[in-house]
């Protein structure tokens, strides 16, 4: 059974203040299994991020199904769920979402920007730096920054605490949107080679989205073209 | 799923002689709380929703669109009109809210409840030193052992980051930023189940009002307490709370995922809203 199915979504926004509707795609199918990369391609504006956006309820779908197999093997319809329940997921590391953007104190380390959702699973607080440490390492951060907030960083800077946030959870469930943007190309493929031996070994299914043809090449097991 | 701390069905609040059409003439779709046959103004026309156990629930709004009557409310600042909220407590006992008479709302507020106002001169008695303030509630509360009552000051004090050293001095000599995380402190040490926040870094400076949101994002992982965190702020709550609910005119425009209602927000006010602050 596959870790995400979803079935016939479509979604609209309407902006109240141009009584404009907006269409984005429709009736969309696909699935993505344990240990599997999928990546969305298509043209800008065609909604790929509010693929995303839908499955981790940042934005509401109009109709269609988003079945989601929990570790007891129950699907659930992501749709459906209530509220809590999605919280539920999304802090139990079920479902992990890495955006281009990190909102963080200034008064936050990115160590602790990144020790985050085990602090809320209530780790104890030198455990989750530990483990913080850990993925910052990974994904290559200097030691240097792992004291100060985020907020002063440079985009790639911050690209990386928020990708060692959003895998150090290892969700089932991972969306990332644009996730080397901000960085270089050696960088870029070093930080996505990585998240693919995790994908691998730990058996995460990961849904991401890119705009570098070369990055969809080498780091897809299989691409869903939106239109 | 996690226990249900609060169910608020169809809170009413009319200031004033109410009249047939007060709920009718009144809300969002008439972009006013004044009823246009009688003059009541209708502070809360029909408020309801659910808080779970550890969850913090942003309420967000424009001045005057009934934040501050709802959680005064629910503290018993001030009555209600018509409606009920269940409150169950740590022990799992269900309380009907507005059905409790004076004493048993004494008890709750000293025993179940807290609350941080905007204004300090509310939440605190500046009469009192900062130590002597958070005793009190304790000591409202019923504690008696005084060793205890110290260390339990002491303790929460530093949970907000205030030196020790300033214990037994006096709130006016304090701080604005200071004076709120002693607020919090204050509303804190009863251990409530419930924690209602009002407001509470409108005014301050920037700096300021990141050190106590950072407080609060920390106390939040740190106690077993549920919130309330009532702004007009987005940024507060896109920090801070897990759902957001949007009030416009006394009522409850839509509620959800605080970063939905930020990201793919339905009603038209709501959308007006976000789009005049990012
Ligand atoms: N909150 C919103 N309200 C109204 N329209 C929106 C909203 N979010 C996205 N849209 C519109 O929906 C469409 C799809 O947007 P989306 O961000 O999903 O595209 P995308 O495929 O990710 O594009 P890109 O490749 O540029 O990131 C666009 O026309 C966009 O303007
Ligand atoms: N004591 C009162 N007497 C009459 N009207 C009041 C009183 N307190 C509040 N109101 C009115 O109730 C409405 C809601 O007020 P309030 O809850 O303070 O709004 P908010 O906190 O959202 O800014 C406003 O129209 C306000 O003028
Ligand atoms: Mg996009
Ligand atoms: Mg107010
Ligand atoms: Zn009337």
């Amino acid at each position: 059974m596959p870790i995400l199915s979803v079935q016939n979504l479509t979604k609209t926004y309407f902006v109240h203040e141009q009584e404009r509707l907006v269409s984005t795609f429709k009736n969309l199918s696909f699935e993505v299994c344990a240990g599997e990369s999928v990546v969305l391609s298509g043209p800008s504006g065609v909604g790929k991020s509010s693929i995303l956006n839908c499955i981790y309820r940042t934005c509401l779908s109009d109709t269609g199904k988003i079945l989601f197999t929990q570790r007891d093997q129950d699907q659930v319809d992501l749709i459906q769920l209530p509220d809590a329940g999605m919280l539920a997921l999304r802090k139990s590391g079920d479902i992990g979402f890495v955006t281009q953007f990190l909102h963080s104190l200034p008064r936050k380390s990115s160590l602790e920007v990144v020790a985050q959702p085990l602090l809320k699973q209530g780790w104890k607080k030198e455990e989750a730096l530990d483990a913080a440490a850990d993925q910052l390492k990974l994904f290559m951060l200097r030691e240097s920054l792992w004291n100060l907030s985020p907020s002063t960083f440079s985009g790639g800077e911050r690209q990386r605490v928020n990708l060692a946030r959003g895998m150090i959870l290892q969700p089932r469930l991972l969306l990332l949107d644009e996730p080397t943007a901000s960085l270089d190309q050696a960088t870029s493929v070093k930080v996505m080679e990585h998240i693919m031996e995790v994908i691998k070994t730990q058996k995460m299914a990961v849904l991401s989205i890119f705009h570098d043809i070369d990055m969809i090449e080498n780091f897809s097991d299989k691409v869903i073209t939106v239109s | 799923m996690a226990n249900k701390v609060l169910e608020v069905n169809n809170v009413k609040k009319v200031y004033g002689s109410e009249c047939p059409d007060c709920l009718q003439s009144t809300g969002p779709e008439h972009a006013s709380n004044i009823c246009p046959s009688c003059g009541s103004i209708v502070a809360l026309g029909g408020v309801s929703f659910d808080l779970h156990a550890n969850e913090c629930l942003g309420i967000v709004g424009e001045s005057g669109s009934g934040k501050s009557t709802l959680v005064k409310s629910l503290y018993f600042d001030q009555s209600v009109t018509s409606g009920k909220a269940w409150f169950t407590d740590q022990q799992g006992e269900r309380i009907d809210l507005f059905a409790q008479h004076a004493a048993q709302q004494r008890w709750l507020r000293n025993n179940r409840l807290g609350m941080v106002y905007q204004n300090p001169h509310i939440g605190l008695n500046f009469d009192f030193t900062v130590g002597g303030n958070i005793a009190e509630r304790l000591l409202m509360g019923g504690s008696r052992n005084y060793a205890k009552i110290r260390s339990s000051v002491q303790s929460y004090l530093e949970k907000v980051e205030i030196p020790l050293a300033r214990m037994d001095d006096m709130p006016a000599d304090f701080s604005g930023g200071m004076q709120q995380r002693v607020q919090i402190a204050k509303a804190l040490v009863t251990k409530p189940s419930l924690l209602f926040l009002d407001e509470v870094t409108t005014g301050l400076d920037l700096s300021v009002q990141a050190r106590i949101l950072d407080l609060i994002l920390q106390l939040r992982y740190d106690l077993d307490v549920a919130m309330i965190v009532v702004t007009h702020d987005l940024g507060v709550v896109r920090l801070l709370a897990d759902r957001t609910i949007v009030m416009k005119n006394g009522q409850v425009v839509e509620g959800g995922l605080t970063d939905q209602v930020l990201h793919d927000p339905q009603h038209k006010y709501t959308q007006r809203l976000i789009s005049s602050e990012l």
